[in-house]
């Protein structure tokens, strides 16, 4: 008798895991149906099954926390010599008696959970989200996927882990000593983790952390997503929040959209909302929660290996890509493109004239093509051949490059001496040259972010040797669309642009001329140029971004 | 339950933590798969939930929990009809019965479980903290102990069956083996 029992366990046991295949199944259903002692065995080991399945519920009676592997060798061993169980062969005639059937296991892409929390009211959402911490985490199942790394050095070298990796539900540690990884959870919850970090992928909808940092975005669709860490849960409700576990132990919280649920303490006694531009720290110490300053830049929100770009929600620099840099500060200081060929330069070009043909830059991709503006025939600012019909007509000459600098406000107000300590980074352009930004271009530099507005500051830069003589316009052109005109800007002046783009705009131009000034211009006893001292500048030339 | 705490949701979850264990042993025996109970506890929940709100007065809750559960159960048979393996009817309508049966003192199995834990040696007492508790995989237990899949299969239910035997003695219900 007692190797009924010893079958019935297995039975039962893969069913449960829905392991069985279709005959054991079968048997299983037979051995119930025909024996009622089966049926009441059957029904005490699914109960002990569910109760051993209560999360929390063995704490006190010591179980142990280690693994030992001399436990387990021992254990090996002794399976080695116990005696096999066969399981026999189910009749044909009770197989037919059933629907031929096949166990097929599926598992939910979308956290179920996530999905009907949507359709709820907000006190079902709350109830929602505190029982789903409650309810026993399932192990095991393929929740995430590895969607981009950038210089990640994991510790588990024997298994590595590439682009494309699922990543499972369980107790598995991962160490990602440095650089940064990005993991798309099946739910659309995107999480970007910062190396040295450890974590372990609790839930679908829950990442641990042990110390590190980790900034998630998480859509509707996964509202609920947790990052637990030693000494506090952070419960999204809609929002994109950044969480770090310093190797102290103490746990940052800084949501930057939406807002989310800190449960803090150890045993959970504070629970608190915590909404956009709001961060706390809790002691790993004492648990004690205190504010905190919300630092937006302090995590990597978006990483693309393929253009080398890590951003931690900083605007992109136009400046740096006119340096040949992606926008992020890999530019260098000093290069330039030379209006008139389209090439990059880093020597010094002196007055020269041009005809206005528009000139592709093929060395950088960021920049479609430069241009010297003369309105004698249709002025291309584009190489999708977009016109600006409103250029003003100049005398074709320029001077010098479109160069990558850095500067400061005060220098360009003010006039006064150049101060070393000049950190914003700007575009030097003499009158009359025109470039041209391919914003598409840039929007793959970092994919799931939007390019939102274009800022700058602009003046005349203190260079000019004939200060009275400077006389500039400033264009700022969308898809060869006028969007912003600033005429006859002179030195000591300075002016903001901010203009908002959508999505759909695809090239963005900025121009500067020569302010109607005559060919030929008598001051005191010189005679000069139309272009003479009109070195323009664009401080600070960003493209404002925001994730989607 | 006084009309006050209809709609108090501190209130619903307590009394569900309270009464999870019967309401989730009552559908692992009636679907015999862990996941597919998880899913039903979830959407079990939410129903009684939903109908937690609208109900005048739930005088006992754990029956009411199973009545939604059983519910729930027969929904997600005829939904996974063509695609799962089930229980014929006959034997459906048995474990029915009997799953309530057993649940009625689940507080006192459970204490008893319990100290049958507390009487396993160390290493047995591990292998069901990884099943159980961490929630570890048979496949990741055969690696563990080193042995192929089917061992460590026969070493879990060998466990489990030891479990219930003894759970049974502690309970003092009639003699079984």
């Amino acid at each position: 008798m007692k190797n009924k029992y010893s079958l019935l366990s297995q039975l039962i046991e893969g069913q449960l895991s829905g392991e069985l295949n279709e005959s054991q199944f079968r048997l299983l259903q037979q051995m119930m149906l025909n024996d009622p002692e089966s049926l009441v065995y059957y029904i005490e080991y699914t109960t002990l099954w569910a109760l051993l399945d209560e999360a929390g519920g063995f704490q006190d009676i010591g179980f142990a926390t280690e693994f030992d592997s001399a436990m387990m060798d021992a254990f090996a061993e002794e399976e080695r010599t116990a005696p096999p169980i066969e399981i026999p062969a189910v009749s044909k005639k009770s197989q037919e008696d059933e629907k031929p059937t096949e166990i097929k296991k599926v598992h939910p892409k979308v956290s179920k959970f996530s999905i009907v929390s949507l359709a709820m009211s907000s006190a079902a959402l709350l109830f929602v989200i505190v029982y789903a911490h409650f309810v026993s985490m399932r192990r095991g199942i393929e929740t995430a996927t590895l969607t981009d790394s950038m210089n990640a050095k994991w510790a588990d070298i024997a298994s590595p882990v590439e682009k494309g990796t699922r990543l499972v539900t369980g107790e598995k540690r991962w160490l990602l000593r440095e650089g940064y990884a990005e993991l798309l959870f099946d739910n659309q919850a995107r999480v970007v983790l910062e190396g040295p970090a450890e974590f372990q992928i609790l839930a679908e909808d829950r990442v641990g952390l042990s110390y590190g940092k980790v900034y998630a975005r998480v859509p509707q669709t996964a509202v609920g997503f947790s990052v637990y860490t030693p000494n506090a849960k952070i419960i999204d409700l809609g929002t994109e929040f950044g969480v770090q576990v310093e190797i102290g132990g103490n746990t940052q919280l800084h949501v930057l959209k939406g807002k989310t649920m800190l449960m803090a303490g150890k045993t959970d006694r504070v629970n608190m909302e915590i909404s956009q531009g709001n961060a706390r720290k809790i002691s790993g110490k004492t648990g004690e929660i205190s504010d905190i300053c919300c630092r937006p830049n302090h995590f990597v929100r978006v990483i693309n290996s393929e253009s080398n770009c890590v951003w931690r929600g900083q605007n992109l620099d136009l400046a740096d890509i006119v340096g040949g840099g992606n926008g992020f500060g890999s530019g260098t200081i000093g290069m330039s493109i030379d209006p008139t060929s389209g090439k990059p330069s880093s020597k010094p070009e002196g007055r020269r004239g041009a005809s206005n043909d528009y000139r592709l830059v093929a060395s950088i991709p960021y920049v479609d093509g430069v241009f010297v503006p003369n309105g004698r025939s249709q002025q291309i600012v584009s190489s999708q051949g977009h016109l600006f019909q409103e250029c003003p007509e100049t005398t074709g000459l320029t001077c010098e490059n479109i160069i990558n600098v850095t500067t400061n406000v005060d220098f360009l107000v003010t006039q006064t001496q150049y101060v070393s300590d000049a950190s914003l980074r700007a575009i030097s352009m003499h009158a009359n040259m025109g470039i041209t930004f391919d914003l598409q271009a840039m929007r793959g530099l970092i994919k799931g972010v939007d390019i939102q507005r274009f800022q700058s500051q602009f003046g005349i830069r203190r260079y000019a040797v004939r200060p009275s003589a400077s006389n500039a316009d400033f264009w700022v052109l969308v898809d060869g669309k006028l969007k912003f005109k600033k005429e006859h800007v002179k030195i000591g002046q300075f002016h903001s642009i901010d203009i908002e783009l959508s999505e759909n705009d695809r090239f963005l131009t900025l121009m500067i001329t020569e302010g109607d000034d005559p060919e030929t211009r008598f001051l005191e006893d010189m005679v000069l140029t139309a272009i003479d001292s009109d070195w323009g500048i664009f401080i600070d030339p960003v493209l404002v971004l925001s994730p989607k | 339950m006084g009309p006050e705490n209809l709609k108090n949701p501190d209130f619903f979850v307590r009394q569900l933590m309270n009464h999870r264990k019967r309401i989730y042993a009552f559908i692992l025996t009636l679907v015999a798969n862990t996941s597919d109970a998880d899913d039903i506890m979830q959407d079990t929940a939410l129903l009684m939930w939903k109908k937690y709100r609208q109900a005048e007065e739930i005088k006992d809750f754990a029956a009411w929990g199973m009545r939604v559960a059983h519910f729930k159960v027969l929904e997600f048979r005829k939904k996974q009809y063509e695609t799962k393996l089930q229980f014929n009817s006959e034997l459906f309508d048995s474990l029915i019965g009997g799953a309530a049966a057993a649940n009625e003192n689940v507080d006192a199995r459970f204490e008893a479980l319990k100290k049958c834990l507390s009487k396993l040696d160390e290493k047995s007492r591990y292998l069901v903290q990884m099943r159980h508790q961490k929630g570890e995989t048979i496949k990741s237990i055969a690696a563990a102990i080193k042995m192929p899949q089917h061992t460590a299969y026969k070493v879990i239910a060998r466990l489990h069956e030891q479990l219930v035997r003894c759970v049974h003695k502690t309970l003092k219900v009639e003699e079984l083996f």
